[in-house]
C-alpha cells in the first residue's frame, strides 16, 4: 500500500524497482509474459551483425581509440571513438570482443557511457548534470522507510542506517528518513556539500555518476560505492532491499528477479569503473629495485 | 618479542590479502576465457594489463598501502561486471520470446479452443445424416 502511494506521488522513485516486489497474480502473470516477449521481439529493429574479428586499442594524441580489425570504431554521430584512459579502452575492446554473431548494443554499458560522454547528446552542462544528480537525494531509496511488516522495517533500518551513518561521518550530511509520503528532511548545507563534491569530478566521471544514480535511484548508495565503501553486489542488494525481502519469502522468478539483479549489477559496475577510470590520477612509486631494470 | 609478533601478524595479513587478490585474478581469467575462448590469455591485452596491475600493487610487507585495496576492489568490480553481463545474457537467451504467438496457441494458454472455421471443401460435402 505504501509502495503504490509513493509511486503515485513521486514518479522519480524507480517504479520498476518498487512495483516488482508486489506479487503478481496468476492473471497478471500471463499478460506480463506477453508484454515481456513482445518487448524483446520489437526492441531492436535493426540488429548489427558482428562484422569484425578482433577489437584492439591504439593510442593517438594521448587518447585511446578502438580498432575493429583495421577500421576505427566510431560514435553514433560518426566521430572517432576515443577515451582518456587505457584500462577503459581495454575494457571497451573486451566488450566488443565478447559479442557473438550479433552485436548486442544494449548490453555494452561501457561503450554506451563513453558515447554519451563524448557527444553529450542532451547538451548538458556540468551544473545541470550535477543538479539532476542532487535531485535524486530528495527521493533517495534509503530515505523511504516502510513500517508495515515489522521484519521488513527492521531489515531496512539494519541495512540502510549504516549508509546514512557513513554519509554523516564522511561528508557531514544531515538527512532524516521518512516513513510517510512527505519527503525526507535534507538540510540545505548537505545539498551544498554534495554539489561541491560532485563538481570536483571530471565531466566524464559526472556522466558515469549520473548513470549509476539513475539506474538504482539512490545517491547515497552510489556515493558509498564510488568511495569503495561497499561493493557492487552490496549496493544492488541495498537498492532492491524490499524485493530482496519479498523474494526471500516467496521465492524468485528467474526471468524477472534474477535478470533484473544482473542487469542492475552490470550497469552499476560499469558506471563505477567508468567513474574510477575517468577520475583517477595514479602515480606508482616503485622501490629501488635490486635488480637492474 | 613484541616486534616479532607484529611482524608475524603483518605477514599473515599480507598473505590473506594476497590470496584474496589471487582468487579474484583467477575468477577474472575464467571470465575472460568465456570471452576469448581458445586464445592464449597471455596474448590478451587486458589480461596482461590486469596482471601488471596486480604485480605493481603488491604489498611489500613493510607498509600496508591503500593502493592494493583499491586495485583489488577495482578488479572485483570488473569481475562483477563481466559476470553479471554474461549471466544476464544467458538468461535473456533462455527466456527470449520467439515473436508473437498465433491466435490458436494463445487461446490454448487459457484453455480455450478456436471454433471450426468455415471452408469451401467442408461446405461442399453433403451433410451426414
Amino acid at each position: 500500500m505504501a509502495t503504490t502511494l509513493v509511486n503515485k506521488f513521486l514518479p522519480n522513485v524507480n517504479s520498476k524497482l518498487w512495483s516488482s516486489s508486489t506479487l503478481i497474480s496468476a492473471n497478471g502473470l500471463k499478460s506480463f509474459i506477453c508484454n515481456f516477449q513482445c518487448r524483446h521481439a520489437s526492441f531492436n529493429p535493426r540488429e548489427l551483425k558482428k562484422f569484425y574479428k578482433n577489437a584492439s586499442i591504439a593510442t593517438a594524441d594521448g587518447w585511446y581509440e578502438i580498432n575493429l580489425d583495421k577500421r576505427k570504431l566510431r560514435t553514433p554521430l560518426g566521430n572517432v571513438f576515443k577515451v582518456p584512459s587505457e584500462p577503459l579502452a581495454l575494457a571497451v575492446a573486451t566488450e566488443w570482443n565478447s559479442q557473438e554473431s550479433v552485436v548486442n548494443r544494449n548490453t555494452m554499458h561501457l561503450t554506451v557511457l563513453c558515447n554519451t560522454a563524448l557527444e553529450n547528446p542532451m547538451h548538458k552542462t556540468r551544473e545541470q548534470l550535477s543538479e539532476s544528480i542532487v535531485h535524486f537525494l530528495e527521493t533517495d531509496t534509503v530515505c523511504y522507510r516502510l513500517t508495515e511488516p515489522p521484519e521488513l522495517a527492521k531489515l531496512e533500518s539494519e541495512k540502510w542506517d549504516p549508509i546514512l551513518e557513513w554519509a554523516a561521518n564522511r561528508y557531514g550530511l544531515e538527512i532524516t528518513p521518512t516513513t510517510s509520503i512527505s519527503p525526507p528532511l535534507v538540510s540545505t548545507e548537505s545539498k551544498v556539500i554534495i554539489r561541491r563534491h560532485l563538481l570536483s569530478y571530471s565531466d566524464w566521471a559526472l556522466f558515469g555518476y549520473h548513470y549509476a544514480v539513475d539506474s538504482i535511484k539512490s545517491l547515497l548508495i552510489v556515493m558509498a560505492l564510488v568511495d569503495k565503501h561497499i561493493s557492487v553486489e552490496k549496493a544492488v542488494e541495498l537498492a532492491r532491499l524490499e524485493q530482496f525481502f519479498q523474494t526471500n519469502h516467496w521465492g524468485t522468478v528467474e526471468w524477472y528477479h534474477n535478470m533484473e539483479q544482473y542487469e542492475l549489477q552490470s550497469r552499476l559496475a560499469a558506471a563505477a569503473l567508468f567513474v574510477h577510470w575517468c577520475s583517477e590520477s595514479s602515480t606508482i612509486k616503485q622501490k629501488a629495485s635490486i635488480y637492474p631494470v | 618479542m613484541y616486534s616479532m609478533f607484529t611482524l608475524i601478524k603483518t605477514k599473515v595479513k599480507t598473505f590473506k590479502m594476497a590470496s584474496n587478490s589471487y582468487r579474484v585474478l583467477r575468477s577474472l581469467s575464467k571470465e575472460l576465457r568465456y570471452i576469448y575462448k581458445k586464445k592464449d590469455l597471455q596474448d590478451v591485452p587486458i589480461y596482461c594489463y590486469l596482471q601488471d596491475q596486480f604485480r605493481s600493487m603488491q604489498v611489500t610487507g613493510e607498509k600496508i598501502c591503500r593502493e592494493q585495496h583499491e586495485a583489488e576492489n577495482l578488479a572485483q568490480t570488473y569481475l562483477c561486471y563481466l559476470e553479471s553481463t554474461r549471466r544476464n545474457e544467458e538468461l535473456s537467451v533462455l527466456y527470449r520470446g520467439k515473436g508473437e504467438r498465433s491466435i490458436e496457441s494463445s487461446a490454448n494458454i487459457v484453455g480455450l479452443k478456436l471454433p471450426k472455421l468455415y471452408s469451401e471443401d467442408a461446405a461442399k460435402k453433403p451433410p451426414d445424416e
